[in-house]
């Protein structure tokens, strides 16, 4: 069963539409990526998920468990956001209130969702320790905490709250490559261990091919093709992916490996 | 390899210190002396009984001397504790103002920087409606209203007051409401109230409590400019308009009754100013 299921989503602000999506699934241990370029209606698509999107016509049917997440009213929708579907943004840092320590902030999002006491102590350390920090790290400021650590921190919240979706909008391109893959390496362990569902927004291929199980390509609002990663990457059916396949500089798997990488770099200086 | 250990460096309090403009810092001890001297008045003024309303008319205008640091007025009260009650009147009527003024200005300030649309519409129109009239004349039309007292002079400013507060509180919280910690704690729905009372209230302060800070000085020279034209406290009283008032026309003869309490006037605003740049200079780092 899907955790998040959309269905004939169209997203209009006046006659524009901003985001068409017939079909989209996220079942659980599952990791499924939306690709595109800016402006292609990726990230409307992420957040209409959860009814962030403001502003704009927003039609269709989307489910997040058994929730109409259209229908529903302003206080159920605010009691699924975090708890069944958490998400984690581009800049990590911005995201946290730099007035509130760390350890305060979880508290008060699992107060929020009715987790209190010694069950929130627990379940804030056990998320914590889940993404690999020092439960030490509940004590610290966010200006006290690096990028990636601030990611993971967002990734532990979501686990502590219970999400089995943890919805990531550009989790990795604020961070150095270092530290990407640090959290890319926590989102496959907690997919592969904990059975955790990740709906990823990115326009880094390279990233996107170390992790997603589906894709999901846009471009203008449209999904222009789908299917299962392997398939996709390897024989794009659609133009467009693969001229976006095209324009990454490196895939893991493809291009020379670091010694041979001296003399390829200024062909691809003159390619770009 | 290993990285080599890196000094650790602390806040103890004494570097805190050093960090702060030195200015700043003579402003907060000038200050410090004022609060002392208004906390402490019936303990530390020579003749406490003075600051009221006791006369002795047989002392009248001597000048300063060993009994009488300050000289005495007309009356023959001591000026020194009179200026030193006065601090009591000045500090009460500025604590006040700031408080019912940052409050009022703060609340209205951050709901219209937060909610936008109408109710930032609304707030904002009636806040330039109020800014639209020059304070000080508001504040006289006020207190000419009102009976004088100190209490008429804390509503007259705080009603020409809050308008700035509201104004600068709401082009803060409008950007921090754009912040991404605003829309992770939408995310992790939190109703709007508390995203406002927790995520954008206390990123919003650091400008208001700066300009808090450099206000002080400019309510005690407005309240003391109510009393000085009779709008104020009124006798017997200690505030320290009312007492240059009452010296001025002595000046060219006794001249230590307007001087003193001029004196305690002008180093007030000053400490409250050098403070508030201090702080400004050391928050917006």
């Amino acid at each position: 069963m899907s955790l998040i299921s959309v269905r004939d989503l169209v997203v209009r602000i006046g006659d524009r539409v901003i985001a068409s999506v017939p079909e989209l699934d996220v079942a659980a241990g599952e990791c499924v990526a939306i690709v595109g370029e800016s402006g292609s209606g990726k990230t409307t698509t992420l957040l209409s998920t959860l009814g962030l999107v403001h502003g704009a016509d927003v039609s269709g049917r989307i489910t997040v468990g058994d929730v109409d997440v259209l229908t529903a009213s302003p206080a159920r929708l605010r009691d699924i956001r975090g708890s069944r579907a958490a998400l984690v943004m581009q800049s990590p840092q911005a995201a946290l209130n730099p007035t509130m320590r760390l350890g305060t902030l979880m508290r008060r999002a699992l107060a929020r969702h009715g987790v209190k006491g010694a069950d929130a102590r627990e379940r804030a350390e056990e998320g914590v320790r889940a993404v690999l920090l020092d439960p030490e790290i509940l004590r610290r400021y966010p200006h006290q905490v690096s990028g990636g650590q601030a990611q993971r921190f967002a990734i532990a919240l979501a686990l502590a709250l219970g999400a089995q979706v943890v919805l990531a909008d550009e989790p990795t391109s604020a961070l150095d490559v270092t530290v990407q893959a640090e959290v890319v390496a926590v989102l496959r362990r907690l997919r592969d261990e904990r059975g955790l569902a990740v709906l990823l927004v990115s326009h880094d291929l390279a990233l996107v091919s170390t992790i997603a199980d589906r894709v999901v390509v846009m471009r203008d609002g449209a999904v222009v093709e789908s299917g299962p990663a392997a398939e996709v990457f390897t024989r794009p059916r659609d133009p467009y992916t693969r001229e976006l396949i095209a324009a990454v500089p490196a895939l893991p798997d493809a291009g020379p490996a670091l010694p041979d990488a001296g003399p390829a770099l200024p062909e691809r200086a003159e390619g770009s | 390899m290993t990285a080599p250990a890196l000094p650790v460096f602390r806040r103890t309090p004494l570097r805190r210190l050093a960090g702060v403009d030195r200015l700043a810092v003579a402003g907060a001890v000038l200050l410090g002396i004022v609060v002392l001297a208004a906390l402490l008045a019936p303990w530390i003024a020579p003749y406490p009984e003075d600051g009221g309303s006791a006369t002795h008319p047989l002392e009248a205008l001597l000048p300063p001397s060993g009994a009488h640091w300050f000289g005495t007025d007309q009356v023959g009260r001591d000026v020194l504790s009179r200026v030193l009650f006065g601090a009591r009147t000045s500090l009460l009527i500025a604590v006040a103002v700031l408080a019912v003024s940052g409050v009022a200005g703060v609340i209205l300030g951050v709901v219209a920087g937060y909610a936008g649309g109408w109710a930032r519409d609304v707030i904002m129109r009636v806040t330039d409606i109020f800014l639209a009239f020059p304070a000080l004349l508001l504040s006289l039309a006020l207190a000419v209203v009102l009976q004088p007292s100190v209490t008429t002079v804390i509503v007259a400013i705080a009603v020409t007051w809050w308008p700035w507060y509201a104004r600068l509180t709401a082009s803060v919280a409008s950007s921090v409401a754009t912040r991404g910690f605003v829309d992770s704690a939408r995310c992790l729905g939190v109703p709007a109230p508390l995203i406002v009372l927790r995520h954008v209230l206390p990123n919003s302060l650091t400008p208001v409590l700066v300009q808090l800070s450099l206000d002080g000085g400019g309510v005690i020279l407005t309240a003391a400019a109510l009393s000085y034209l009779g709008l104020g406290a009124h006798e017997p009283t200690s505030e320290w308009g009312l007492m240059v008032q009452q010296g001025q026309s002595l000046f060219t003869t006794d001249w230590w009754v307007v001087t003193f309490p001029g004196l305690a006037i002008l180093v007030t605003a000053f400490s409250f100013n050098v403070l508030g740049e201090g702080l400004r200079a050391r928050l917006s780092r």
